[in-house]
């Protein structure tokens, strides 16, 4: 194994381990380490870190890498536009994430394409993600408008069916009104962004 | 009579004169219906082919057919008494590749029912034939295959159903016969071997009994028999009232035709005996097995006489035990094979009809499957065209008289009700194809389904089970992942099996897909993520029943993963693992045979 794969792995596992015993790739034989791994990057920005870099970091660096990039998704969520191009890793994708999201993007024959399209994926279920976990009614706010507005591209790209998308709308909707009418309205507007129907029954 | 039945029965009759012990010089026969009529013919020898024609018949896109003939052909009934039957030759579009000269196989088809359209060669120009797969298999070997329809089919006739005698006669003729149609390349001298299943596994047996007297200028290397009933007053027991009820009154009807002043069954049918037997005699296979499925012989009897009364009549005795197997022996080597959970003909019988074989010194192969009677029909093909190819290659076959395997025991679903049929830890071929990360996933290879299929009430109730498994997924090269796909609730369907032998499934099973660690595989480390919600699996499937054995089952579709739970990770593996296209393939496998 090459370090670079075996070490990012690790480093990846940890993070999802969180508190899950920490090894260091020192700590492992030279033949244990030796296996291919080739990520191919070619034409696609540079990797900002290297694999054994992130190896050695501690379970707590990574977090925090992790949840730096969380809260940089939350940010983003002001311009909820699709990013057009890649130059670098943006900030709501962190080192591990961006070494990962280049090796799978790398397998398809248009790895920018991919790995932009991905790049996307990822910043609106990190804001889908950060909804979950945030009480703040502005920051929630201005999440859900970012959700919402992406949906329609979720769709397009085939990442999200029809049916799936409108009961995220119908969630996010019923949480920013407290008014019937204006949910009514809204997921009716949101509905026919994204090609569905939307009907509720007067009582 | 029409004029070209009157020239064909003057030139087949001029041929006959002026070489009185020769084969009767072929004519080709008329189209249509008139097919079916029988012509005015001296015949001298049985299997003389009365006439000829080509055939369209429809196997289904892909078989290995270069082309097929319509037979009629002289044989003999099972009192000894000329008769004139029907048949099919289909000619491989497979080279042989194994040694000699190709071979020919006589396939001995199963019951398909009294009225004319049940005839295996109208059945196989219509595209309908039940055992149209098992014939595919055969071609694709190479084989020539002769499908005789058996004794009555010709217009006008009832088929004397389940007289074995009658029936192997019409399965040996038919070499003769489908050797005599101008250049169609089959040669009376060439290996040849004869495969049935159920009323076929029965002519089979009775075949390997006669051959060398009935036929013995064939080179008959094996015959293969499944399903066999051999002991007829203990199948009768078996059928009556129960879910193959329908076979028992099939053959007292078809019996009583081959004998009818031993059994009268104009004398011994009630009024509503003898509407349904009128009815029964307009139906195929897979209409009176569902219409007369768990009823009694006595329903259809003056003073509602039951099978065991019936059986205390000589006659009727003599008659029913005359078509019992296993009074002489097998003058080839013989290959049995039986279901455990066959629900119409038990397999204990099968067991004692080897055991009497055996204790001739006969050469018996026995199988055993651990399904029931359809699904053995069709699971069993390649096993038997391997054993058959080994005997064409001349090799000694296995002797299982000489095995020390336990006896197989029954494990047929009760008769008398519903009619059920158990997938009992069946195989499920699975593999899924993750649509981001474009990459099939293959479930391990003991994924299983246990399910009874309801085909009375329509329902199908199962449960899956997937062991976790480990695969290597393109995020990172030679990165292990540990997987569980944990079905979630039971699995629930509707099915149908249609009067002419279709089966259909549509229902659905949910599971949630974990991964559970990812590493190395020597170091996997805990990532416990977990969809939120669990996926559907759609199990739709329309085919022919033959699919149910042969392992031709799939369901086959597209499912939409929700969003993973993982931690710090989780918005990572919902772009790459998560979300709709997610393609899955399932293939139902029937649990393997044993060879005793």
């Amino acid at each position: 194994m090459k370090k670079s794969t075996f070490g990012i792995m690790f480093a990846v596992g940890a993070i999802a381990a969180a508190g899950f015993h920490f090894h260091t790739i020192s700590e492992l034989s030279e033949s244990q380490q030796h296996v291919a791994s080739d990520v191919r990057v070619k034409d696609m920005p540079a990797i900002e870190y290297q694999p054994e870099e992130l190896a050695a970091m501690s379970p707590d660096q990574l977090i925090q890498m992790q949840k730096d990039a969380l809260v940089a998704a939350t940010e983003a969520a002001d311009d909820a536009s699709e990013l057009v191009s890649l130059d670098r890793r943006p900030e709501f994708v962190s080192p591990a994430e961006w070494l990962m999201l280049q090796s799978v993007a790398s397998q398809k024959e248009d790895s920018n394409a991919e790995l932009l399209r991905l790049v996307n994926l990822l910043r609106f279920n990190k804001q889908l993600q950060a909804l979950s976990e945030t009480i703040d009614m502005e920051e929630r706010h201005s999440l859900s408008e970012a959700v919402l507005a992406q949906l329609p591209k979720r769709i397009e790209n085939r990442e999200m069916s029809v049916e799936k998308a409108q009961s995220i709308q119908l969630k996010l909707i019923s949480q920013m009104y407290d008014n019937d009418s204006d949910v009514r309205e809204r997921a009716a507007e949101e509905a026919r962004r994204i090609g569905a129907q939307f009907s509720i029954k007067a009582s | 009579m029409s004029d070209f039945k009157l020239k064909a029965s003057t030139l087949a009759l001029s041929a006959a004169l002026l070489a009185p012990f020769a084969a009767q010089a072929a004519v080709e026969g008329p189209s249509g219906m008139d097919f079916y009529d029988v012509p005015f013919v001296n015949t001298t020898q049985n299997g003389d082919l009365i006439w000829y024609r080509e055939a369209n018949v429809n196997l289904g896109g892909g078989a290995a057919l270069a082309k097929a003939y319509n037979v009629m052909y002289r044989s003999t009934d099972s009192l000894g008494e000329e008769n004139v039957v029907t048949g099919t030759v289909l000619i491989s579009s497979n080279e042989w590749e194994g040694s000699g000269e190709r071979p020919t196989l006589s396939y001995a088809v199963g019951t398909h029912g009294l009225d004319q359209s049940c005839a295996p060669s109208m059945q196989l120009q219509a595209g309908s034939d039940y055992e149209t797969r098992n014939l595919r298999a055969a071609l694709e070997k190479g084989y020539a295959v002769l499908v005789t329809d058996y004794e009555g089919y010709t217009t006008g006739a009832t088929p004397t159903y389940l007289a074995g005698e009658s029936q192997a006669h019409a399965a040996l003729d038919i070499f003769r016969a489908a050797s005599q149609i101008p250049r169609a390349g089959i040669d009376i001298n060439a290996p040849s071997a004869v495969w049935g299943f159920s009323q076929g596994g029965q002519t089979a047996a009775w075949v390997g009994q006669i051959a060398d007297d009935y036929a013995p200028e064939l080179d008959l290397v094996g015959v293969a028999s499944g399903g066999t009933p051999a002991d007829f007053p203990v199948v009768a027991d078996y059928l009556n009232g129960s879910t193959g009820a329908s076979f028992l009154l099939g053959g007292i009807i078809g019996l009583s035709e081959q004998y009818p002043d031993d059994i009268p069954v104009d004398e011994l049918a009630s009024a509503n005996g003898k509407a349904v037997i009128a009815d029964y005699k307009n139906k195929c296979t897979f209409e009176f097995l569902f219409d007369y499925m768990n009823e009694s012989l006595s329903s259809y009897t003056v003073g509602n006489k039951d099978l065991d009364e019936l059986l205390q009549v000589p006659s009727i005795n003599q008659r029913i035990t005359d078509q019992n197997l296993g009074g002489a022996g097998a003058d080839v080597p013989v290959l049995l094979y039986h279901g455990t959970a066959d629900e119409f003909i038990p397999i204990e019988q099968s067991i004692e009809l080897k055991d009497a074989y055996c204790r001739r010194f006969d050469k018996v192969t026995y199988d055993v499957y651990p399904s029931e009677h359809i699904v053995t029909l069709f699971q069993a093909a390649p096993t038997v065209l391997t054993w058959l190819d080994e005997r064409f290659a001349g090799e000694d076959p296995r002797n299982s008289c000489y095995s020390f395997a336990a006896d197989p025991v029954s494990n047929a679903n009760p008769g008398g009700g519903d009619f059920i049929v158990s997938l009992d830890e069946w195989n499920l071929d699975a593999e899924l194809h993750l649509a981001t990360l474009d990459q099939t996933v293959e479930l391990p290879e003991d994924t299983t389904i246990s399910a009874d299929a309801n085909i009375t009430d329509e329902s199908l109730q199962g449960l899956l089970t997937v062991p976790d498994f480990y695969a290597q997924l393109n995020i990172l090269i030679q990165l292990t992942v540990g997987l569980s796909v944990e079905p979630v609730g039971q699995i629930e369907a509707t099915t149908q099996l249609s009067r002419d032998g279709r089966l259909s499934i549509d229902g659905s099973t949910q599971a949630n897909v974990l991964i559970n660690t990812a590493g190395f595989s020597w170091l996997p480390i805990p990532f416990n993520c977990k969809t939120t919600e669990p996926a559907t699996f759609d199990l739709n499937y329309e085919g022919p029943i033959s699919d149910f054995g042969a392992g031709g089952i799939v369901f086959a579709g597209e499912t939409e993963f929700a969003e993973l739970e993982c931690g710090w990770m989780t918005a990572l593996f919902n772009s790459l693992v998560a979300g709709p296209g997610q393609e899955y393939n399932f293939r139902l496998v029937p649990p393997a045979p044993e060879r005793l």
